[in-house]
């Protein structure tokens, strides 16, 4: 164990630092061990019932300090998902999370019973339950704590590993959803996903994407995200995943500091892979800055509710 | 394998208003690079702007370690670029992207509007020249910028919007009545450009290689951001192509 490894919401981190997904390509180029090293997993994209080919027009949008997106869940579906890819990602050696997400209760059973199939071999589950880009199921059920519940409860029941559930800050209480999780039996919650925006494109008239709205993440939504790690980490006694914006050690440690037990990057990426490096150093830096023995005692450390 | 790397601005060139000439130290790209691949250069030290700006790769040097590219100033990532000072190291991306070619003729003809030139001149490099080459721009203002495609590549034929420089005309009319059947076509501009030139040549040509262009996220194939439908569902620009054939494109759902 180094001082910064921990086995958080029952995956063992080498680096309490998770690539979120949606961001990072299954293309074997990218998961060679320089860039690797520096991470403790790798969220897939997003894995859904069915093949799906996300949404139309204009997916990307450039904003101050961040990205708009409305990528839609573009991805392989569950089926070609299990038999293809996930041997193909385990080889590489790092945890991989199947994020999964479900448009009803059906959907996520399939994928459930796929999944049981190969129990073994996947490190862990992200519920996605949060994705805010598609017009049906997703985001619907995270906004919910009692939807967000019987989720995660249908996963459970299916699944004893490590289980995330990956919150939206649209939900109007968002404390009160990540308890939903927690009740059902989630191992961690991962707080959170994309901040609805929009954009118009002002040449045209018209906004910019094909569903009016999207997801904004990068460095502009940090502080918003800090703030939900903090209501949330108050809220209950799992592990929670810092995400939002996180692009330096800095910012990471914050999260920590706020009550996290680990963070994922994301946006980040887009603008420089060395953002890994700095963040992994960074966290070792701060253990020794502080005179601890972990980066865990340094968990919730600016919290004036602690004891 | 897509990086990124430090790589220090040895020159740069204002090739015409607002047109840049950049020659950047990176011996891993210089290596790897081949024609149609592409680099996405960070503008600025800190998070805004957040995107790398996506630019096709001009030429490549192995042997001296250095690539180029060009670019146009259309906005804040790439004035904030062309103020870049020699020597200065700017982080580069890259090389992303598949190529063009194989071709399935031996004789292949270029076609490009205005920037879209670049990765073509790269291409010219290892065809040694084109059998012809057509390139389209606005009018007159764009003079200097095709003297410098003409002294890189004399078989260059030149149309202008206005009729100003060159024929009257766009860069897809070099096509009008010539025969196509055996002649591969390289292709790069504006979208609807070569949506044009597919919809008027596509059933007389059978090999017509069209270098893509969307915004992008990540550059690297993760965010599938930079989607376009194709035959075979939605792929992306980033890594699936930039260069697709022509036929496997959906133009009608292409977002120009």
């Amino acid at each position: 164990m180094s001082s910064i490894s921990d086995i958080v919401g029952g995956v063992d981190l080498k680096v309490p630092v998770v690539i979120a997904s949606g961001t990072w390509p299954y293309e074997e180029g990218m998961w060679q061990e320089d860039l690797t090293r520096h991470v403790g997993a790798i969220c897939s994209k997003a894995i859904t019932r069915r093949p799906w080919p996300g949404n139309p027009g204009t997916r990307v949008w450039e904003t101050p300090s961040g990205i708009l997106n409305s990528i839609g869940l573009q991805n392989e579906g569950i089926d070609h998902f299990m038999d293809v890819r996930l041997d193909q990602l385990r080889k590489h050696g790092l945890p991989v999370m199947l994020n999964v997400s479900m448009e009803n209760a059906e959907d996520l059973d399939y994928m459930m019973a796929r999944i049981s199939e190969r129990a073994g071999d996947v490190d862990g589950i992200e519920l996605n339950v949060s994705c805010p880009n598609t017009d049906r199921g997703c985001m619907s059920w995270g906004v919910d704590p009692e939807l967000t519940a019987q989720a995660t409860d249908q996963v459970r029941r299916k699944w004893d590993g490590p289980l995330w559930v990956k919150l939206t800050p649209q939900a109007p209480d968002i404390p009160a959803v990540a308890r939903g999780a927690e009740s059902a039996g989630a191992s961690a919650v991962v707080a959170a996903n994309t901040w609805l925006g929009m954009a118009i494109d002002t040449k045209r008239g018209m906004p910019v994407f094909s569903r009016r709205v999207a997801g904004l993440s990068g460095p502009a939504v940090f502080p918003l995200a800090l703030r939900v790690v903090w209501d949330v980490a108050g809220a209950v006694k799992i592990p929670v995943i810092g995400c939002g914006g996180v692009s330096s050690s800095d910012n990471a440690l914050a999260m920590i500091m706020a009550g996290a037990s680990a963070v994922e990057v994301g946006a980040a990426l887009f603008s420089g892979f060395d953002r890994l490096e700095e963040i992994h150093a960074g966290l070792e830096a701060s253990v020794r800055q502080w005179g601890v023995e972990s980066l865990a005692e340094l968990r919730g450390r600016a919290r004036t509710d602690n004891p | 394998m897509i990086r990124d790397y430090q790589a220090p601005l040895a020159a740069k060139e204002e090739v015409s208003p607002g047109i840049w000439h950049l020659t950047l130290e990176c011996p891993p790209i210089a290596r790897e690079a081949r024609p149609g691949n592409f680099v996405l250069i960070k503008v600025s030290g800190g998070t805004a702007p957040l995107l790398r700006r996506p630019l096709g790769v001009l030429e490549a040097d192995a042997e001296r370690g250095t690539f180029d590219v060009l670019f146009r100033v259309v906005g804040e990532g790439t004035e904030l670029l062309s103020e870049t000072a020699s020597g200065q190291t700017l982080s580069v991306r890259g090389p992303v992207g598949g190529q063009f070619g194989p071709f399935r003729h031996k004789e292949v003809w270029a076609v490009a509007g205005t920037l879209g030139v670049v990765p073509l001149l790269f291409l010219r490099q290892s065809l040694g020249a084109f059998g012809r080459m057509f390139l389209g721009v606005g009018s007159a203002e764009w003079r200097p910028f095709t003297e410098w495609v003409a002294s890189r590549a004399p078989e260059m034929e030149l149309f202008s919007d206005d009729g100003s420089i060159g024929k009257k005309g766009f860069a897809i009319d070099g096509l009008k009545g010539q025969s196509l059947a055996e002649v591969s076509l390289a292709v790069c501009g504006p979208n609807p450009m070569m949506k044009a030139l597919y919809g008027q040549y596509g059933t007389l040509c059978d090999d017509i290689q069209v270098s893509l262009e969307r915004r992008m996220g990540c550059g690297m194939g993760g965010c599938f951001g930079c989607v376009v439908d194709t035959e075979t569902g939605r792929r992306r620009v980033c890594i699936d192509g930039p260069v697709f054939q022509a036929r496997e494109v959906k133009w009608d759902e292409l977002h120009l």
